[in-house]
């Protein structure tokens, strides 16, 4: 029996809204596909940073006993001040100081979409100054770096050794590399 | 400068360096008032400046008897808290620094008061001679530029005898502009951005501006008034400079981790501070009060 028109507009429809269903899957793959690969840390060139420089402030500090603290974004005002390094359009800084001036403590976190970080690590660490309170000075300076961050401190031996040693593990997570450390005891200092 | 600025002086630079140390500031650091107080804050080193202008001031004005007595004195009274802050881990190094200008300015004094034009050029070279020295051949690794400038301050404040008096609108004037110029310098030169060329510390001379013309300006307003609450404030500066810097940190610490506010930090600490200065005052006063029974 031949089919008769209706249905052979009805089969043309499906075939229609079939293919369209496949189409629109097909586009929904691709764009999770892109997606997922935009979420990966590490790409061939530059650096894409994904966790909020406050968050990371906040696990250095974990279980650590810090002074009160104040996090600062950093400008090209101010990085020069807090890091000791002059500002750049590719980095990206926070200070967490203490919140008062007579407690020497001091951590900046500097991501740098470069993957300078050991250029940054010793400019920074052949600069910073322990006595930039003007009336007390900071026990030891330390700086920690892998490819794309830099951690600065300034502080008592015992807060700097535990927070360098947070940024041990978030190293890996953040770059997938273990850190480097610099580390020099300020001799000026009397326990 | 009479003896009532002097009070009110010494009182009103040891509230600003109370504050530069262990005042927590109490608005948002991305609001128009929270820069602001920052600013403020960090601008209160002068303070130190105003300290040393004074006692060089006091001490070329009103000759030294017994300069070997004066001397055992300010010894005796300056240097048991230092040991006491050094042995609690505390480095005050305004002590020593103004032990050195007690041993330098009074025998140089009669020359300052007969010769003040000379005998400040001559200081003037030998203060940028010893420091060249210090700062550029020896370079210690300690910060000695915290004491070489604010030596300017001293050396200013031994010449400012020269000028006996000046109107109460001619000192509100000029104290005006010089604060006014000595703000714009610090906010330019020592704040964010400190000047440390020549050498580090360079940026400490923009103190001085503003430590000249509050003291203008303090004389112009209070040269006549008195309080008890400001003479005694003001004579226990040394007791209130130890107190908070061997409890400063520990209180703010304490307090904020109490409360979780700023306000009440502030409030708690600086009151604490206070009555602690107060308290070491007494305790000193009762010893020297029995060392004088006893030598009589």
């Amino acid at each position: 029996m031949r089919r008769s028109k209706k249905h052979n507009y009805a089969w043309l429809n499906r075939m229609r809204f079939l293919q369209s269903g496949l189409t629109f899957l097909a586009l929904l793959g691709v764009l999770s596909v892109l997606a997922f690969a935009s979420c990966d840390t590490r790409k061939d060139g530059n650096y894409m940073p994904s966790v909020p420089l406050e968050d990371i402030v906040e696990d250095l500090c974990a279980d650590v006993d810090v002074p009160p603290y104040e996090t600062v974004a950093l400008t090209k005002e101010n990085l020069q001040y807090y890091a000791f390094i002059p500002f750049s359009d590719n980095l990206s800084a926070v200070a967490a100081d203490a919140l008062v001036s007579i407690t020497p403590h001091s951590l900046v976190v500097i991501r740098t979409e470069n993957g300078d970080g050991k250029a940054l690590a010793e400019e920074i660490f052949n600069n910073a100054d322990p006595g930039k309170w003007l009336c007390v000075r900071a026990e030891t300076v330390s700086v920690a770096y892998t490819d794309h961050y830099v951690i600065l401190v300034m502080s008592e031996r015992i807060t700097a050794d535990a927070i360098t040693d947070n940024f041990g593990p978030l190293a890996n997570e953040l770059d997938g590399m273990n850190m480097t450390l610099f580390t020099a005891d300020n001799p000026e200092y009397e326990p | 400068m009479s003896h009532k600025t002097k009070k009110w002086a010494a009182a009103f630079a040891a509230l600003q360096i109370l504050l530069y140390h262990c005042w927590i500031p109490v608005f948002g650091n991305n609001t128009v008032p929270g820069m602001a107080e920052r600013f403020l804050i960090a601008s209160t080193y002068p303070a130190v400046d105003m300290f040393f202008f004074i006692s060089a001031f006091s001490l070329v004005s009103r000759p030294v008897d017994d300069y070997l007595r004066f001397i055992v004195n300010r010894v005796l009274k300056l240097f048991p808290l230092f040991i006491i802050a050094w042995f609690l881990g505390q480095f005050l190094w305004f002590i020593p620094s103004i032990m050195i200008m007690y041993l330098v300015l009074p025998p140089l004094a009669k020359i300052c008061r007969k010769r003040p034009v000379l005998s400040f050029l001559l200081l003037t070279a030998g203060w940028a001679g010893i420091t060249y020295l210090i700062l550029g051949v020896i370079r210690p690794d300690q910060d000695i530029g915290i004491f070489l400038f604010r030596i300017p301050s001293m050396i200013l404040g031994a010449y400012a005898v020269r000028f006996k008096k000046i109107s109460r609108r001619q000192g509100i004037v000029a104290g005006l502009l010089l604060y006014v110029t000595g703000m714009l310098l610090i906010y330019r030169f020592g704040y964010i951005n400190r000047l440390n060329v020549p050498f580090r510390g360079t940026f400490y001379l923009t103190g001085i501006p503003v430590a000249i013309g509050e003291l203008l300006i303090l004389n112009a307003l209070v040269a006549e008034r008195s309080s008890r609450l400001i003479d005694r404030f003001g004579s226990m500066t040394l007791e209130l400079y130890f107190a908070q810097m061997v409890s400063g940190a520990f209180l703010v610490r304490t307090y904020f981790g109490l409360t979780g506010s700023r306000v009440l930090t502030d409030l708690f600490t600086m009151t604490t501070v206070i009555l602690f200065a107060v308290a070491i005052r007494y305790v000193f006063d009762k010893i020297n009060a029995r060392g004088s029974r006893l030598r009589l």
